[in-house]
């Protein structure tokens, strides 16, 4: 595999689950093209400004912003069926609509979903 | 949240995606019909975008003709003099002041290094491209609206919200030591209330590049050489990403460094 | 030879992930490699001493697969979080809570069998 696509569709801080494909992404970026796409209720993971201090567990954006080589594409119509349209989100991720999505997708040799 | 701020932030959002600027570029030269639309970027998402773009007031749509609105083609326009702007803003600027470290996480290139996120108040917002100078190998990103700069292996990037990412730290106090000169840097200038001489560009000299390379001339990223690979990218002709070596775990390191010098190409 | 990789992270019986990563991973080793990484809660399919009333024991499942070659690997910070612990290598396994055959790695494992696969399943809820 010289590319893997993980999907995460879970909220974060519900789950270990947001918090493992991180981990899983990052680890990857040595020795193949990564790309994390958010999707669903994933989606959640973009927003700027989470504040994890009192749940006692890691900031996950803060993951985000220390691995800026990982690609990060967020599904803009799982966004738009939030109301998540106004909100601010994290600067380094980039948003797609459904066809560039799955585009992305159909593009690495794997897809893992957590 | 006020008005004018959900409003700024559903541009930013109706902004943040290629597919919708190629629209609003193509509208800037006058009113089109959808199906003219359709024909540039494709139909299949058209009615998605052009609503996202309607309900941030960019767009007018009338029957099956789209125009940009008076407020969508000001914004055009301003984002074009933006720079000027941000120059005025810099008097105004606050000293900032580094909130806290908040994690250590591994390094991918090596593993006995840590990456460290940190907190920057207030957040320095749009003043960071025009700090670009203060920083000899300095440079902004108008994508994600960081400012990466790097000194001997460490390479940090700023970001206009505040957050601050270190890579190939060795431990905390070292990024204390970085984050501490970081914002004495940024602090003495904002005391002076200029913003700093805009500077030319440095240098990435082809040779660097052609340095960090695999020098294997294995062709596969249809070259002829490493040479001639190395050429192209500092002509922007082909991005880093076609090299399939430096993708290997070996090249790690080589593909880190080569990312920082090509963001200064 | 060609290699499979199939990520888990389901723990057993909650689903049949498990049992169908074992069939899967049973066919294929007539032909492949395989491997199978255990990720978040599918650390707890090699528990030993597993007694389920009315489905297959998965974690003798996950041993008979090692004992024909798969190479099975669980990831050290969800182990840990579970309370399994890398030790000396006894049985071809590092964990003395776990059945012979599958050991506790770093999640860098992961990484590699991808790397070194041609083809990928991840199995997960």
């Amino acid at each position: 595999m010289k590319s893997v696509f993980y999907l995460l569709d879970t909220a974060p801080y519900s789950s270990e689950k947001a918090f493992g494909a991180l981990n899983a992404a990052a680890v990857s970026l040595n020795g193949m093209n990564v790309t994390l796409g958010l999707y669903g209720d994933g989606v959640y993971l973009a927003a700027a400004g989470q504040d994890s201090r009192k749940l006692g567990v890691p900031n996950l954006a803060d993951i985000l912003y220390a691995y800026g080589e990982l690609k990060v594409i967020v599904h803009e119509p799982s966004l738009v069926e939030r109301d998540l349209l106004g909100e601010t989100l994290i600067e380094t991720l980039e948003l797609t609509d459904e066809e560039d999505f799955f585009e992305a997708i159909e593009g690495s040799d794997c897809l893992i979903l957590l | 949240m006020s008005g004018n701020e959900s409003e700024t932030k559903l541009v930013n959002f109706a902004m943040a995606n290629a597919t919708r600027r190629k629209i609003t570029n193509f509208l800037a030269n006058g009113d089109r019909s959808t199906e003219e639309i359709g024909g540039i970027v494709g139909k299949a998402m058209l009615d998605f975008h052009l609503k996202i773009l309607q309900q941030a007031s960019l767009i007018e749509l009338e029957e099956e003709t789209v125009k940009l609105s008076e407020y969508g083609r000001n914004f055009l326009k301003s984002k074009k003099e933006k720079v000027a702007e941000e120059i005025v803003d810099f008097s105004q600027a606050k000293p900032v002041e580094i909130a806290e470290v908040r994690q250590l996480l591994p390094c991918i290139a090596d593993s006995s290094k840590f990456r460290v996120i940190a907190n920057m108040a207030p957040p320095p917002g749009g003043i960071l491209k025009v700090l670009e100078p203060l920083f000899p190998k300095g440079s902004y990103s108008d994508r994600t609206g960081g400012l990466i700069t790097q000194k001997g292996e460490i390479i940090t990037t700023i970001y206009g919200t505040g957050k601050v990412s270190i890579r190939m730290i060795k431990n905390e106090s070292e990024a204390r030591e970085v984050l501490e000169s970081l914002r004495n840097i940024i602090n003495e200038a904002i005391a002076k209330g200029v913003a700093p001489a805009p500077r030319k560009k440095v240098r990435v000299e082809l040779m660097e590049i052609y340095k960090y390379l695999p020098q294997t001339n294995c062709g596969k990223c249809s070259e002829q050489s490493c040479y001639s690979f190395a050429i192209k990218l500092m002509a922007g002709e082909v991005t880093l990403d076609k090299c399939k070596l430096l993708k290997e775990p070996e090249y790690t390191g080589n593909q880190e460094r080569l990312q920082v010098l090509t963001e200064y190409i | 030879m060609k290699t499979l990789t199939i990520v888990l992270t389901d723990g057993p019986y909650i689903s049949e992930y498990a049992e169908i990563a074992c069939k899967l991973a049973e066919t294929a080793l007539k032909q492949y490699q395989v491997n199978i990484f255990l990720y978040l809660d599918a650390v707890h399919i090699p528990k030993g001493g597993q007694n389920p009333s009315f489905f297959t024991n998965a974690g003798e499942l996950f041993s008979g697969l090692a004992e024909k070659g798969a190479v099975i690997r669980a990831c050290a910070r969800c182990a840990a979080a579970r309370g399994y612990f890398p030790e000396e290598e006894i049985g071809g396994s590092n964990c003395r809570d776990y059945f012979p055959g599958i050991k506790i790695t770093s999640l860098y494992e992961l990484s590699e069998m991808l790397t070194k696969s041609d083809r990928v399943i991840s199995l997960s809820r």
